[in-house]
């Protein structure tokens, strides 16, 4: 379905290059495509992505998002200057939303992996605003709740933080 | 890259294992926990509430590279997941820097984190208030040393009381304690990149000391600053890195800048000092002037070619005179033009009612590089907001010679009332009425303008006819004739529900246009009366000035803003002119030259868009009111960081 999206978007040809994921799976996207990823992009320079880049790090199902991503934003940089493309913007910070949004956690944290791997800076940023997000306003209990996070001090050592810093935990 | 992945891989392998499965959030990297708490970062209190998650978190806020700490963050109501506000009970002055200064744990590196922390960046504002600085400044120099310096520190501090409390003892003890702060924290200034300075007082020595101390400072904004002794401030700094000065309501005799080589960018806003407040010496880079304030009685207007002396690259001229006289000097453009040769864009804001705009040409004339010119006519047309120590009105007449402007590309006029005065520079002259549809018709053939005021009738057309300001642009481009008929029309009585945002042909509010168009009554509530009362003992001895005006009681001064209040709504007439001409490429022959006016508002039987703010404050529902009230009286003021305002800014309506 990835690489159907990738091969939709197609514009005028460009080098295609192979993406196989932890699993095995292979997707096919054009090299502007796959050089928002940093890390591609320099491999693309270096001109080894010849058999395919093996993604080691990135499972076929997390890696079919970012494609989908990077395919979504391959017009960013080439549409700079256009007219046109304010609706085409709107578009995108639609798509960014529902897709950072409707993300269960274990997924969106796989995905800031690999958006970190790849080296793709504007997921990485929306990725990991979408967890401040979540952190913002909250206690330290809503928190650990949101996140399941185990809370390991001993009460006396976290009645010792608060105390700290009393003004940031008074309700 | 490949190594850091392994990494991540054994981080989360390994991490499984140490932590419960579900919590995937702790098992992330260093790195991307301390890219998500650097996006919390504005919100110091999730920050520091992250810290007490689980061990895993406990040192992670140390690692941050980017670190704000802002007094104001501390006392703030927090809105939780609820929408309810937290902290809601506002704390003293020395309950938000006991905490302050117990954050500095921030700063500073621990056992656990033994690595040296780089900060990149540091971010402190807070109020001037013992004991408490000296123990602040110690933990900023540990960082710094720590991490082997820091490409930005960034250090605001505050006045510890509401502004209408402050007396000059206070000043002068805001003074000391900053000074001494100074004195005892050597790191901290040794790195600091910019600083904000409200409400002290200082010795004429200090600052001049302080910019030559600070090697690395770039930004020095002051604001409510006073020199003892009404001295004048000289600023002699050949090694200085200083490329932005911003004084707002400083209450300086005068900034003399004799050696500031770095210098691009000066601002100055409102002086009851000499006129004009800065005078330049050694300042090759100066690029960017914004001066705005009202002409009080004492100034003489003063003649831009001495004043600009020492500049040679200007681009950038902001000046915004709000009151009833023009403090510049109309003069000859032959002297003026080596200085405004590559000057881009000019300002004159807040022009007032009925003055007579043809001197602005000379401007024109001294600036053959000039691409954009604005123009806009004092808000307040009701003359409601006039300072008692305002200077006369005083018309400027100038008789303008022929000359041609080759590159003025936009040319835009905001103000009140299409009177004649406005048309006659403009060049034009009222027609007869056509009708509205052969308007749009046009409006849509240029598309990329403003859809006319809603709520028109039929618009009243306006022609070109000679005026100076067309004869130079015109004679210019014999051949390429601008056409401002019929694009300009006149859509008369709209009401004020109906008045709209400026058009989009205004200036972008970039750097280029600082200085907020600022109510003209800021003089009196800004400066402390004694301030004033020194200003006009000084002015003592018999002259021109002596007039009964200084014998008016001082305190009418202190805040007193009713005079404000008094009048009421005066019929009143906006327009709103400018006109474009497409520039062709740069090398190549332009292309015809069409003039489109961006669009003339007429507002008609509506209050005075300054004074009808306030009277939109008192019919906001209670609730905000009270915040704002609230606001301006609470023990500390608010601020806008690195603005030039010095209240918060609630944009009612």
């Amino acid at each position: 379905m990835a690489a159907a999206a990738a091969e939709a978007t197609i514009d005028g040809g460009g080098k295609m290059i192979i993406l196989i994921s932890a699993d095995g799976k292979r997707f096919e996207v054009t090299e502007a495509v796959a050089s928002q990823s940093q890390l591609i992009s320099n491999m693309i320079e270096d001109d080894c992505t010849e058999n395919g880049v093996r993604l080691p790090n990135v499972d076929g199902d997390i890696l079919t998002m970012v494609v989908d991503y990077c395919n979504m934003h391959a017009g960013d940089a080439a549409a700079d200057g256009d007219t046109t493309k304010a609706s085409s913007t709107e578009e995108l910070k639609k798509f960014d939303a529902e897709l950072v949004q409707a993300l269960e956690n274990p997924v969106l944290f796989k995905l800031i992996l690999a958006a970190n791997f790849l080296n793709i800076k504007s997921l990485l940023d929306m990725t990991c605003q979408r967890v401040a997000d979540m952190m913002s306003g909250k206690t330290p209990e809503q928190m650990r709740e949101t996140f399941s996070i185990e809370n390991d001090f001993t009460p006396e050592e976290e009645a010792a933080i608060r105390q700290e810093n009393a003004w940031a935990f008074d309700d | 890259m490949a190594e850091k992945s392994t990494e991540f891989c054994q981080s989360l392998t390994s991490a499984s294992t140490a932590w419960p499965c579900e919590d995937r959030l702790s098992a992330l990297p260093d790195d991307i926990l301390l890219e998500i708490l650097q996006r919390l970062a504005d919100d110091l209190r999730s920050v520091v509430r992250a810290s007490a998650l689980s061990r895993r978190w406990r040192h992670l806020p140390h690692m941050l590279p980017d670190i704000r700490l802002h007094a104001r963050d501390f006392t703030q109501p927090d809105i939780g997941a609820g929408g309810r506000h937290n902290n809601a009970a506002g704390y003293t002055v020395d309950q938000t820097m006991a905490a302050y200064a117990t954050a500095r744990w921030l700063l500073e590196p621990t056992i656990t984190t033994p690595q040296r922390v780089t900060k990149k960046s540091i971010d402190l504002a807070f109020f001037l208030r013992d004991p408490y600085l000296h123990s602040i400044g110690r933990a900023v120099g540990h960082a710094i040393d720590g991490g082997g310096g820091t490409e930005e520190l960034d250090l605001t501090v505050e006045a510890d009381i509401a502004i209408a409390d402050l007396t000059d003892e206070h000043k002068v003890s805001l003074g000391r304690r900053f000074w001494s702060f100074f004195q005892a924290c050597p790191v901290v200034f040794r790195w600091l990149t910019r600083l904000t300075v409200d409400d002290c007082l200082s010795g004429p020595d200090d600052i001049p000391t302080l910019v030559n101390t600070c090697g690395r400072l770039r930004f020095l904004e002051l604001r409510h600053c006073d020199v003892v002794d009404d001295a004048v401030l000289e600023i002699d700094a050949p090694r200085s890195q200083l490329v932005c000065l911003k004084l707002h309501h400083c209450n300086f005799r005068r900034v003399d800048l004799i050696r500031v080589p770095k210098l691009r960018r000066v601002y100055c806003d409102t002086w009851i000092g000499d006129n004009p407040p800065v005078r330049f010496g050694y300042v090759p880079c100066l690029d960017n002037i914004a001066f705005g304030s009202e002409c009080l009685f004492w100034h003489e207007p003063f003649v831009l070619s001495q004043w600009l002396s020492g500049a040679r690259s200007l681009s950038i001229s902001y000046l915004n005179f709000r009151g009833q006289k023009i403090w510049v000097k109309p003069e000859d453009p032959k002297l003026l033009s080596p200085i405004f040769g590559n000057l881009r864009n000019v300002h004159l804001r807040n022009i007032f009612n009925g003055c007579d705009l043809n001197w602005t040409l000379f401007l024109l004339d001294a600036a053959p590089s000039l691409n954009s010119m604005y123009i806009s006519l004092c808000r307040h047309t009701c003359e409601a907001c006039e300072c008692e120590y305002g200077a006369e009105k005083t018309n400027v007449t100038r008789k303008t010679s022929d000359f041609k402007h080759h590159n003025l590309s936009l040319l835009e006029m905001k103000g009140f009332e299409v009177e004649k005065r406005v048309m006659q520079y403009l060049g034009l002259s009222q027609e007869e009425q056509i009708g509205f549809n052969k308007m749009k018709k046009k409006k849509k053939a240029k598309s990329s303008q403003d859809s006319p005021c809603i709520g028109a009738s039929a618009p009243t057309v306006l022609t070109a006819a000679a005026s100076p300001l067309a004869v130079a642009l015109r004679t210019a481009n014999s051949s390429r004739l601008m056409k401002l008929s019929p694009s300009v029309a006149v859509w008369p009585r709209l009401s004020s529900r109906e008045i709209r945002p400026l058009p989009r042909g205004q200036p972008p509010p970039t750097e280029s246009a600082p200085l907020r168009t600022a109510a003209t009554f800021s003089i009196s509530t800004s400066f402390s009366a004694t301030a004033l009362h020194r200003r006009l003992e000084s002015l003592a001895a018999p002259g021109p000035h002596a007039d009964n005006r200084r014998g008016r009681q001082i305190h009418a001064l202190a805040g007193d803003d009713a005079a404000l209040r008094r009048h009421t709504a005066t019929d009143n007439a906006a327009a709103v002119v400018g006109w474009r001409r497409d520039v062709g490429t740069e090398g190549r022959r332009p292309p015809p030259c069409v003039a489109v006016a961006a669009r003339i508002c007429l507002l008609g039987k509506d209050p005075c868009m300054e004074c009808d703010n306030v009277n939109k404050h008192r019919s906001l529902p209670p609730i905000k009111r009270r915040f704002i009230d609230e606001t301006q009286k609470s023990l500390i003021r608010a601020r806008l960081k690195n603005g030039l305002s010095t209240s918060v800014e609630i944009s009612i309506g």
